[in-house]
């Protein structure tokens, strides 16, 4: 008979705990520091060995080669560094093995070979109007510079006022090149279609989708067409047409505010 | 058919003048068959196209005797037909308007952005029949609130324009003076001066 278990994850949807469902009980537990060096305790609560292989976002534990198979690269927690360079050479800057631009903590990188868009929540905003976070867009495949901006969303989207914002979780997007500036549009968010992210300055121009901006106020964005231009530009750069869309919650363990 | 009869004369110089004739009429025939089958009620796609190839002169009756639910869906799957039925209401098509309203709450993120936005612009051509909407119920009280202050996202970063386009809207929606539309007049306004204040605070204030 099949035992069910709940899977527990961060603010990255990096795995951390499993608790048998019925009993609570810890069948798995996954306490690495951010690079992830450190192997997860397989039993923690007695119940007798547990194997679960997902790790980083994207990542699947091999128990033959100890490393991580992230679709187009390995990724070696020992080290915390890809073992392969990045299929285009030095083109991807000067460490062609970092993972999520050695960032961890607040990037992921699904794929190992895409562009990156992390948005990392702080909060609501003070009238409880939005959720402001932070964003920063980066490519695995170019050497242009990172963008780090502002976002936000409209806390109250949907046209009736009264939808929540969209899930935390990760995303492919493609461009909508039907708007001046383009707009990037996530795929598949549970409950939501056509979140975008695109330019404006105000929540009520948000109704289910993110704004950036290179500066932000209370429930105000600044320097919107700027900052997605921005964006655009580093897509354009990548030429991959593979992006993430990382919608990241605040995390529990003293992260992103 | 002309051109049918003297090459068949050429290619089968044995064929008779009655012949041609009897063939000539049977074409006909299969011709004026063919133009029944094409008379026959237009498919969703088809009424829509029509629609959205002449949306101002068209009437929103083009799509049906009732623009059925299963036209709307057909539409709003193709985003290219939804965004030239927007477009076709931003440029201040009453058809196309009266079409889009009833379902702009089955929209959502972008879409339903560009929704609001368009019948924001629609305002602008026919404020009147815009609050008429709101009035017969076919767009809720938030919805018309929404559409009023949502401006075009080409005006984002540019505060003063932003506040001549919501300014200009103030004063069409002003100039209503239909009893009837009366408490959107109110609501209407009220928003539009809530949109100037929050303009007016985000240029003011301090940012990151």
């Amino acid at each position: 008979m099949s035992v069910p278990y709940y899977v527990h994850s961060d603010h990255l949807n990096t795995p951390r705990k499993i608790p048998q469902a019925s009993t609570g009980t810890l069948a798995w537990r996954y306490d690495a520091d951010p690079f992830g060096t450190a192997a997860p305790n397989q039993n923690p609560g007695g119940l007798g060995t547990f194997t679960y292989n997902l790790r980083f976002p994207g990542q699947y534990y091999q128990a033959e080669t100890g490393l991580n198979q992230n679709w187009n690269r390995d990724y070696d927690p020992l080290t915390g560094k890809y073992i392969e360079s990045d299929p285009i050479g030095l083109r991807s800057g000067i460490n062609t093995y970092t993972y999520a631009l050695g960032n961890p903590l607040t990037d992921v990188d699904p794929r190992g070979l895409d562009v990156i868009i992390n948005i990392s929540r702080q909060g609501y905003s003070m009238s409880g109007g939005t959720v402001a976070s932070t964003i920063t867009v980066y490519s695995t495949f170019s050497p242009i510079a990172p963008f780090s901006g502002f976002s936000m969303e409209n806390a109250n989207a949907g046209d009736c006022g009264c939808k929540p914002p969209i899930p935390a979780g990760s995303y492919p997007a493609f461009i909508r090149g039907d708007h001046t500036p383009n707009r990037i549009e996530l795929i598949g968010v549970p409950g939501y279609s056509n979140v975008q992210i695109h330019n404006g300055n105000y929540p009520r121009n948000f109704k289910g989708c993110f704004g950036v901006g290179n500066s932000a106020g209370p429930d105000f964005l600044g320097n919107s067409v700027p900052a997605l231009n921005s964006i655009l530009g580093i897509i354009n750069a990548d030429g991959t047409g593979n992006i993430t869309v990382n919608v990241i919650d605040p995390s529990p363990f003293g992260g992103a505010q | 058919m002309i051109l049918i009869g003297p090459y068949r004369i050429e290619i089968f110089g044995q064929i008779t003048k009655n012949t041609i004739l009897v063939l000539v009429f049977a074409i006909c025939l299969v011709s004026e068959s063919h133009g029944n089958a094409t008379a026959s009620p237009l498919s969703c796609k088809q009424r829509t196209e029509r629609f959205l190839h002449d949306p101002v002169g068209a009437s929103v009756e083009a799509l049906g005797a009732r623009p059925d639910e299963d036209c709307w869906l057909a539409l709003m799957r193709s985003e290219d037909s939804l965004q030239s039925l927007i477009a076709a209401v931003a440029k201040g098509s009453i058809p196309a308007a009266r079409y889009l309203a009833p379902h702009i709450r089955e929209l959502d993120g972008g879409d339903l952005e560009d929704a609001d936005v368009a019948l924001g612009l629609f305002s602008m051509y026919d404020m009147q029949e815009f609050m008429h909407l709101a009035l017969s119920g076919v767009i809720t009280e938030d919805e018309f609130k929404s559409a009023l202050v949502m401006l075009p996202l080409t005006l984002s970063d540019m505060p003063e324009a932003q506040l001549a386009e919501l300014r200009k809207r103030r004063e069409n929606i002003e100039r209503i003076s239909d009893p009837a539309l009366g408490k959107y007049r109110g609501l209407g306004v009220a928003a539009i001066d809530s949109s100037i204040e929050e303009t007016k605070r985000a240029m003011s204030a301090p940012q990151r």
